[in-house]
């Protein structure tokens, strides 16, 4: 069958059969073809991202309609689009572009009073749910099941609050912000997640510096004293900087997926900055996806995935369920995880101290494993990431030594705790895999799926109901300075191929979720 | 450089790029979604190394040397009987897309220009397709007529923007 344009789209639409899809493979062996085939392939591309932001914008459009824009400025809108010639840069965003400053009208328009919130009125915001939620209005609990309009403090935990057309916002303490309709909020401070689908196009996040007008995404904005970041994960946002006086604005800039800015006092002018993915909580959910599948067919005694619940330490099987430990802090003793979900976050700023097992699964056949994965925020020397001893109890543990160095530590059956050690420091700030391995032969460390330590050890003691401490030894001390997720245990030894398994399952999910 | 200009440069170098990475991930990997997840993935990675990228040498060239190596994770992933591109063939493609780069900027004007001259029917079509991603089956229930119908008026529709593009282009002054 001859190749032509009909052809080569029905491949790259994945509509060809694998006899047709070899008929191409095989017909690109010729250079011209590949030529005539990338560029059609590039046509394919460029359809798929130009029809799809002018899909966003006249969503948008309609969006900015409702909400009573002056009819002036999109009968100009539409008269300047039909004739666009523009370098590329600029194609597409010249309605955006008075889409926003039409918005901003509204903004400015609307009379901003400093309020508190009235239980009388009428809800702009329905709280979903909340993890250990301490939220105020003033000096007051607010206990109601949504949010009028005035200004909120989230004094602990985390909320998760759905907006008008399903936009979904999750916001973490300690946050300051005010509900100003059903498609606007003002973060004064804190950080909060935004999750746009279509029908919300339009939602803005108003801060301090800078307005953030969505157009159907997923974002995230950070809000100091005098700064402001915003960090898009999907789809398109317009971030409209103020100057310092709060009334003059500078320059617009638009944000595709996997872009950053800071806006400050200092500076009019927005700074392209390093995608945060790891800094933002964006869902409560844990997804059910490949790794936790391939975590599970390899039958762990237990698997704690690190769910945000406000309920503890959630085991599967749940038998083996757990606590979070809270003390004195700032955030909440969770955080974004190694895939979308949660994670338990020790010291860094929260009130996370760690995690108690006082029903762990027994521990008996001798041969042992722990999979986990670590996020480490700073240098930390003498941090645990799991135990079980304490005096002459417990068999295994996975720590930081004095040095920095992983080490990994069992207690073998005659009594005598055996331990070896890598010799390279963990990354700071970036997730890492970490697997301890006893077979009764060795005790192996893979970080990433290599081998990073190895010494010699017998089968290990057994361990019937000792307490499972998580990111804390047993006296409080020895703390964890970062995130801990996707802990396994098992009773038995995973051979290297389980490891390595583990591992690609765990990049293909990264894949997925970032 | 500080931290502020890498990023700076690196965002320049990545808008720059984008389109290129776009459409060789079009090209090796069918479904829209797939392609989606797999371009963010070389954003990523390309913004994670970033320091290891050698300012003499094209940035789209690196950039497709890494989408290479993510869209063969992906087949890997996928672990069934599709066929797929060899490691020699995607070197080739991303080749050829590296070559054209140049005057890609030149290409996507014209095709904004092109789309702004569709017929409304062929536009709906083009929406349909690649704006709520309908497979050819549920386009053909959208317009009632047949997935071999909507193939090929869409493809006719894709050979008249080609078309359109290269006569623009032909005309553009140099």
């Amino acid at each position: 069958m001859p190749v032509n344009n009909e052809f080569i789209d029905r491949f790259l639409d994945g509509d060809a059969s694998d006899d047709e899809a070899a008929d191409v493979v095989q017909w690109l062996e010729v250079p011209a073809n590949l030529e005539r085939f990338a560029l059609r392939a590039e046509l394919h591309a460029d359809l798929r991202s130009s029809l799809r932001r002018r899909c966003i914008q006249v969503a948008a459009l309609e969006s900015c309609n409702e909400n009573e824009i002056a009819p002036a400025l999109m009968s100009s809108d539409r008269h300047d689009s039909s004739g666009w010639r523009r370098s590329r840069m600029t194609i597409g965003f010249g309605s955006i572009a008075l889409l926003a400053a039409a918005c901003l009208l509204i903004a400015f328009v609307i009379p901003h009073e400093e309020r508190g919130p009235d239980s009388s009125q009428p809800h702009f915001a329905a709280i979903v749910s909340e993890i250990g939620a301490v939220l105020t209005s003033g000096e007051s609990s607010w206990d109601e099941t949504g949010l009028s309009a005035g200004e909120y403090q989230l004094r602990r935990g985390l909320l998760h609050l759905r907006f008008d057309d399903g936009v979904m916002v999750f916001v973490e303490a300690p946050a300051r912000f005010s509900a100003e309709s059903g498609k606007r909020l003002v973060l004064y401070s804190g950080r909060l997640s935004a999750n746009v689908p279509p029908k919300g196009i339009g939602f803005t996040v108003e801060t301090p510096e800078a307005e953030v007008v969505d157009f159907g995404t997923e974002f995230s904005v950070d809000v100091e004293v005098g700064k402001s970041e915003v960090h898009v994960f999907d789809g398109l946002v317009r971030v409209q900087p103020r100057s310092g006086s709060g009334s003059d604005n500078t320059a617009a800039v638009n944000l595709r997926a996997s872009q950053a800015v800071r806006i400050d006092d200092s500076s009019p002018k927005p700074v392209e900055i390093t995608l945060a993915i790891d800094r933002f909580i964006r869902n409560f959910a844990e997804p059910k996806r490949k790794y936790a599948r391939s975590v599970k067919q390899l039958l762990p005694a237990a698997y704690y995935r690190m769910p945000i619940r406000d309920r503890g330490l959630v085991s599967e099987p749940p038998q083996y369920s757990g606590e979070v430990l809270t003390g004195d802090g700032i955030r909440p003793p969770h955080s974004q995880g190694v895939f979308a979900g949660g994670s338990l976050r020790v010291k860094a700023d929260s009130t996370g101290r760690g995690g108690r097992v006082d029903t762990p699964p027994p521990l008996v056949t001798g041969s042992f494993t722990l999979s986990v994965f670590v996020y480490l925020e700073t240098r930390a020397l003498d941090a645990t990431v799991v135990t079980n001893i304490r005096a002459n109890e417990g068999n295994f543990g996975l720590a930081l030594d004095e040095k920095g160095l992983l080490r990994a530590k069992v207690r073998s059956s005659d009594g005598e705790l055996q331990s070896v050690t890598a010799t390279t420091l963990l990354p700071l700030k970036t997730w890492r895999h970490l697997v301890m391995v006893v077979d009764g032969e060795y005790l192996r460390i893979y970080e990433d799926a290599q081998l990073v330590a190895s010494a010699q050890c017998s089968l290990i003691a057994n361990a019937e109901s000792e307490t499972v401490w998580f990111g804390t030894r047993a006296d409080g001390l020895g703390l964890w300075d970062g995130r801990i997720d996707e802990l396994a245990l098992f009773d038995k030894a995973l051979s290297e191929k389980d490891v390595a398994d583990l591992y690609q399952a765990a990049l293909e999910e990264l894949a997925r979720s970032e | 450089m500080d931290e502020d200009q890498k990023r700076e440069a690196f965002a320049q170098c990545w808008i720059e790029a984008d389109p290129s990475v776009s459409a060789y991930v079009c090209a090796a990997v069918a479904s829209f979604h797939d392609a989606e997840d797999v371009v963010q993935r070389v954003a990523q990675d390309l913004a994670r190394r970033f320091g290891e990228y050698d300012s003499d040498r094209p940035f789209v060239g690196w950039a497709l040397w890494i989408a290479k190596s993510r869209v063969i994770d992906f087949y890997r992933s996928q672990k069934r009987s599709q066929l797929v591109f060899s490691n020699e063939l995607l070197q080739r493609l991303a080749d050829t897309i590296v070559v054209h780069a140049e005057s890609r900027s030149h290409r996507r004007e014209a095709l904004q220009a092109c789309l702004d001259e569709l017929p409304t029917k062929s536009r709906r079509l083009l929406d349909l397709r690649y704006v709520d991603e309908l497979p050819a089956a549920e386009v053909a229930r959208e317009i009632d007529s047949t997935s071999g119908s909507v193939r090929v008026l869409l493809t006719r529709v894709r050979t008249a923007l080609a078309n359109c593009i290269q006569r623009r282009l032909a005309t553009e002054p140099a």
